[in-house]
């Protein structure tokens, strides 16, 4: 059981990093998607009624 | 609709079933090494971490060249991505080393070659990433950025060679024909690889779908403004 802290914490630091990043990763992907959702919305509208303010 | 990407999915299930078996042949399948004991098993991971570092790097110098050669935009969202996921294996890196370094060495860092070299292409790539991060001009930026990422480039090969260029503390692991490990630890070191090779290309198309819908984002709000201003235009007419 020699230096087992030692690999238990450099284990956790990368799979805790990993996830981190993914989680990350996500929360960035989500935001751009609803972003994107409503502006695409917004620009449609904009389209099929020229007068509207976009 | 969100666009289902189907490379980081593929990679993504690969590196999944990898990283559930990777603890069992770094842990159980490879044999102790009687010295450093538990500590010798940070190798399975923090080896391939920095392999895949390397790739990271080496990808995103490719990509800043072709970049600068052909101004195609597709490039330097590739060139970007590879660079932060390069980051993040750098980071890992940069942590688990010292980690390892503690109870072989008796201490967490020294300032030798390959661990200055690697500190330094982390700080390449950090300044990369905010240059990415904090720059207005997006054309100038991506120049910028194209060639700081062939600069970090040109890192590696030192950093690769740094333990046969100079004495160095950290010791010669992989180095063709001196890559003396025995069988099981050669074969879990190995899958250890391949997983993070499938975790490295999930993330990096996982990566580069995220920039891609950011770019469309900002191109649609462009088209926005630039149908405000037209309006506005007409509307003083």
């Amino acid at each position: 059981m020699q230096y087992i802290g030692y690999m238990t914490a450099a284990y956790i630091i990368i799979w805790v990093a990993i996830l981190l990043y993914f989680l990350n990763l996500a929360k960035r992907e989500k935001d751009i998607w609803e972003e994107l959702q409503g502006l695409r919305a917004t620009l449609n509208r904009g389209e099929s009624t020229p007068q509207d303010n976009v | 609709m969100r666009r289902p990407y189907i490379p980081a999915f593929v990679f993504g299930i690969l590196a999944l079933i990898g990283l559930a078996i990777a603890p069992y042949m770094a842990l159980m399948y490879a044999g102790m090494e009687k010295d450093m004991g538990f500590a010798q098993k940070i190798f399975y991971y923090h080896v391939p971490s920095a392999f895949m570092m390397y790739i990271g790097f080496a990808l995103c110098a490719i990509f800043s060249a072709l970049y600068l050669y052909k101004k195609d935009k597709k490039y330097d969202i590739w060139a970007l991505c590879s660079a932060e996921v390069g980051l993040l294996f750098c980071t890992l890196v940069l942590l688990t080393g010292p980690i390892w370094a503690k109870p072989i060495w008796g201490t967490w860092w020294v300032w030798d070659a390959q661990l200055t070299l690697t500190l330094m292409l982390w700080l390449i790539f950090v300044a990369y990433m905010m240059l990415h991060s904090y720059s207005e001009d997006s054309l100038q930026s991506a120049k910028f950025r194209a060639v700081l990422g062939i600069i970090g480039f040109l890192d590696m090969p030192l950093i690769h060679y740094a333990t046969k260029l100079w004495r160095t503390h950290h010791p010669e692991v992989v180095r063709g024909e001196e890559f003396g490990l025995p069988l099981d630890m050669k074969i879990a070191f190995y899958f250890c690889v391949l997983t993070f090779l499938m975790l490295f290309l999930a993330i990096l198309f996982k990566r580069v779908s995220v920039e891609k819908a950011h770019d469309e984002l900002e191109s649609i709000k462009s088209e926005i403004r630039d149908r405000k201003a037209i309006l506005g235009q007409l509307g003083s007419d």
